[in-house]
């Protein structure tokens, strides 16, 4: 299906026509996944969801994807862009060179249940199995905060980024040939809770990643830090997991766990 | 239908729904029903930071904290819940921390604070540094641990179910219904109690800051069942969204050293606030960019003022204001470290929503009756603690306070009480509601309700309000209600069929609206966010009252009026 459709711009004028070609799977009318193709009137800075937008709500009612914030926070919109895997809310039209047709479909590597929307759950189970949170002494009144250096909230506030968006684990050539592998995704979560030397747990969720299905899949390959919409430094957070494996966990401790009580000189 | 029972169950897993959650026992029967993914919750992007008076770098006590509340929220707040949230701070802040929240440090290792809008020392002195926060991705940090401890806690999530209706029996709420959205189903949740946090309506007018799920559906279907809706008049204007998108740009640059210059350079806070400029509450700069809009001071004489962040360099930018800097950068192709940044005034907060008691408890009458059973907190809730115009970093503030407050109370009541049985009637109205819209064929789409009815409550009852376009705005507002009788959507099937959810989201939309308009219309004084050009100024002898507002099907709502809790802080005019 062929349709032309006019975008108003943000400015008032428009540019150019652009064609968008759009992946659409609906089991309930075809079977197989078909292609459905736009044209429209466009600026290069118009934002790629809000062309979704324009169509669902004006052309193809039934267009199914996934958004929220729509600045680039939230992680629902990942999907493929002219071949490479970003979040629509944060790509532009300009961001696709040239003239030729924009490409959109569903992340790759995990089923697609409408359009491009895609199964989450085998996604975010591999996150959910290597524990992903801090266990610490609970809190009780009274009592403050645990310290930590701003140097230790350094190592890990990069991973800490992580909107969960799975374009990472779904750029990922070794997820996509063993569905079985964690994925980056799962191992940036790994790694932000292993270094958080807060975490009294650190120790269970590196039995979780040194198994077989674990980060020795990873063959640094590096799509998923290209892919990564939060400039999130995927590889190295690996890179820092395989350490760890490797040479325990290299924590100074320094100011980790020790409690300061209510009443203590302020400096 | 599929039936499910529970002893409590949580509609909406953001920063208010988790922390309720979190307050829970486990013994207790619980599930968390939500339209998105709870880590795709728009507490996620929230940026600057949330308040406690921990004083980890300078002198500060939660009396100053609740001074400077009541007095943003320009005496509207109740004081007594504003005290209780400024006091119960430090260990929400603490509780946090050891939930894993990575906030960013100080030297000594202690959570680093910094200034922010309306937050002063003494009893309005000079700016304190008071709000903690995870360089700019405070929000995001509380959402997903707040999300990670749920896990740990293997808590029964209901992912993309949205809740459509409430189900009421005599002054008690027993449940909801809620559609599925993978397959259409609709689904009975049968409890003991019911805590709504389903957060903001932003999405009502044009330019906002908020996702596009923020419709204010939690309200709405409360509304429709005859609980009040209070003090909806007030809705928050945040000074610095990002030209034209509405993207929000951080209070948090102004607290670290930004400041807003007109087309002639000048530093036009300087006029309107002496004491602490940049750094006034929101309605009060909101206002400023727009008074010097009209002078023709907006830059290039057109509608925006500049941030200018060029004189902090670009380490500090880097360090404590990553995010946002990036907006300008993803957005605007601005370099934040060598140009400003082009800013208006974008739709933020709902101060208003439903009312609540300190337990989140909804109240439905001046006198403070109760819907048994029901709760209510973050920003669909009005407790009041933000009153006419909220500071920055007290919401956050106000969802862990009171989610977990909400939390608390409603284990205690499903303990102790019987789940009661379902009317016979339960979920007619949303089956009904559906049916119609289904079965509607040559009306208008949703898309163009929706467009027509953000664009008149921005231009008629945003940031200035006055009695002449606001009677336009609602005859508009109430044709675009009839027209919606008549709504058609081209999707019949129940496969993820967004258009049939956002048919339903405009309805919440148009009843949130009229409260909204409504509310403005009838409170003729100018108190916080709430700004009339023909009534200038704040009346305290009519007006120092909260309003409720109650739907009348077919009609202009009703109101009536409850008391502010006053006693601690004397009423006084508001200046910085
Ligand atoms: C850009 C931005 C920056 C901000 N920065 C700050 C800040 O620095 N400090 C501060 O204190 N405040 C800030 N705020 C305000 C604050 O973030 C919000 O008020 C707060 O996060 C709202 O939280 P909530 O839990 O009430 O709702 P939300 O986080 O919005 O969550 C709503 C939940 O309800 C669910 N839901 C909604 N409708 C339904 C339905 N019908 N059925 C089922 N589920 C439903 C959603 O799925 C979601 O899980 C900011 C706000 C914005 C927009
Ligand atoms: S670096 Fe590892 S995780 Fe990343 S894409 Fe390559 S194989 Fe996958
Ligand atoms: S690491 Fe990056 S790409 Fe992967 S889920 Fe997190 S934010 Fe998305
Ligand atoms: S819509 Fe939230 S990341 Fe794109």
């Amino acid at each position: 299906m062929s349709i032309l459709v006019n975008l108003r711009s943000r400015q008032g004028f428009i540019e150019m026509l652009r064609v968008f070609r759009i992946q659409r799977f609906n089991p309930e009318r075809e079977p197989n996944q078909w292609v459905d193709e736009y044209t429209l009137e466009v600026n290069e800075d118009d934002k790629i969801l809000d062309i979704l937008l324009k169509i669902r709500d004006e052309v193809d009612t039934t267009l199914g994807f996934r958004a929220s914030c729509a600045h680039g926070v939230c992680g629902s919109d990942g999907m493929m862009i002219d071949g490479l895997n970003r979040l629509a809310c944060q790509t532009f039209v300009g961001d696709v060179p040239g003239r030729k047709p924009i490409n959109i479909a569903p992340l790759k590597g995990v089923p697609v249940e409408k359009d491009l929307i895609v199964d989450m759950d085998p996604l975010l189970d591999k996150v959910k199995s290597v524990n992903p949170w801090v266990v610490a002494k609970e809190h009780k009144a009274g009592e403050r905060e645990l310290l930590m250096s701003q140097e230790d909230f350094e190592k890990i506030e990069d991973m800490t980024k992580c909107i969960w968006c799975s374009c990472c684990t779904t750029s990922c050539p070794s997820l996509w040939s063993d569905s079985d592998y964690l994925g980056p995704q799962a191992l940036v979560m790994a790694a932000r809770f292993i270094l958080d030397t807060r975490n009294e747990d650190a120790e269970k969720i590196i039995e979780k990643v040194g198994g077989l299905d674990g980060v020795f899949r990873c063959h640094t390959i590096g799509n998923c830090t290209d892919a990564c919409p939060r400039d999130i430094d995927v590889t190295g957070a690996i890179a820092a997991v395989k350490k760890v494996l490797l040479q325990g966990i290299d924590n100074e401790d320094k100011f980790s766990n020790i409690v300061w009580e209510k009443g203590d000189e302020k400096e | 239908m599929n039936k499910h029972q529970y002893d409590v169950i949580v509609i909406g897993a953001g920063g208010a729904g988790l922390s309720a959650v979190a307050a829970i026992p486990k013994g207790l029967k619980v599930a968390v029903l939500s339209k998105l993914f709870p880590f795709r919750s728009h507490t996620g992007a929230a940026q600057g930071g949330i308040s406690a008076a921990l004083g980890n770098l300078e002198e500060d006590n939660p009396l100053w904290h609740a001074y400077d509340t009541v007095k943003g929220s320009d005496y509207l707040g109740d004081q007594d819940a504003i005290i209780q949230m400024c006091n119960d701070a430090p260990d929400a802040i603490f509780d946090l921390e050891r939930k894993g929240l990575p906030f960013s440090r100080l030297g000594n290792g202690k959570i680093s604070q910094r200034p922010f809008g309306g937050h002063t020392k003494n009893w309005g002195e000079s700016p304190v540094r008071r709000a903690c926060h995870s360089a700019d991705r405070t929000g995001h940090m509380i959402l997903h641990t707040l999300y990670q401890q749920a896990l740990r806690r293997e808590t029964n999530f209901f992912d993309e179910f949205q809740v459509v209706e409430i189900i009421t029996k005599d002054n008690s709420c027993c449940g909801v219904v809620a559609v599925k959205l993978s397959t259409g189903e609709r689904h009975v949740f049968h409890s003991k109690s019911v805590i709504l946090a389903t957060g903001g309506y932003g999405r009502c007018f044009k330019v906002t800051s908020n996702a596009l799920s923020l419709t204010g559906d939690g309200m709405a279907i409360c509304y429709q069942k005859g609980i009040p809706l209070q003090d909806m008049e007030f809705v928050q204007f945040h000074p610095t969204g990002l030209h034209p998108l509405g993207i929000l740009i951080t209070e948090g640059a102004r607290g670290e050293g930004g400041i807003l210059v007109n087309s002639r350079g000048e530093r036009f806070m300087e006029r309107y606030a002496p004491s602490i400029k940049d750094l006034a509450p929101r309605d009060i700069v909101s206002r400023s960019i727009y008074e010097e809009i009209k002078a023709g001071r907006g830059i290039d004489a057109k509608d925006f003022v500049h941030l200018d962040l060029t004189h902090l360099g670009r380490k500090l930018l880097d360090e404590k204001l990553p995010d946002v800097t990036g907006f300008a950068r993803t957005y605007l192709n601005i370099e934040p470290a060598d140009e400003p940044i082009p800013v208006k005034p974008t739709t933020h907060y709902a101060m208003g929503g439903i009312p609540t008691d300190v337990d989140g408890r909804v109240i439905i009458d001046p006198d403070g009756s109760i819907m048994h059973g029901l709760y209510a907190s973050g920003e669909c809730a009005c407790v009041s603690v933000h009153g006419a115009n909220r500071l920055g970093t007290n919401s956050l503030l106000d969802l862990v306070v009171f989610g977990k407050r909400a939390g608390q109370h409603a284990s205690i009541y499903s303990e102790s009480s019987k789940l009661s049985e379902l009317p016979s009637d339960a979920g007619y109205d949303s089956e009904s509601f559906l049916q119609q819209v289904r079965s509607n064929t040559r009306g208008p789409k949703v898309y163009e309700i929706r467009e027509k009815m953000q664009e008149i409550m921005m231009d008629y009852c945003s940031v200035f309000r006055n009695e002449e376009g606001m009677k336009k705005c609602a005859s508009l507002l109430s044709e675009l209600r009839e027209d919606f009788q008549k709504v058609t959507i081209s999707d019949k099937s129940n496969f993820y069929n967004y258009e049939m959810m956002a048919a339903f989201e405009l309805s919440c939309m148009l009843d949130v609206s009229e409260a909204t308009l409504h509310g403005a219309m009838l409170r003729k004084e100018s108190r916080g966010a709430h700004s009339r050009e023909d009534y200038p100024d704040r009346n305290d002898q009519d007006w120092l009252k909260h309003t409720l507002c109650y739907q009348e099907k077919g009609n202009d709502p009703t109101f009536k009026f409850k008391n502010v809790n006053l006693g601690k802080f004397e009423v006084k005019a508001r200046v910085y």
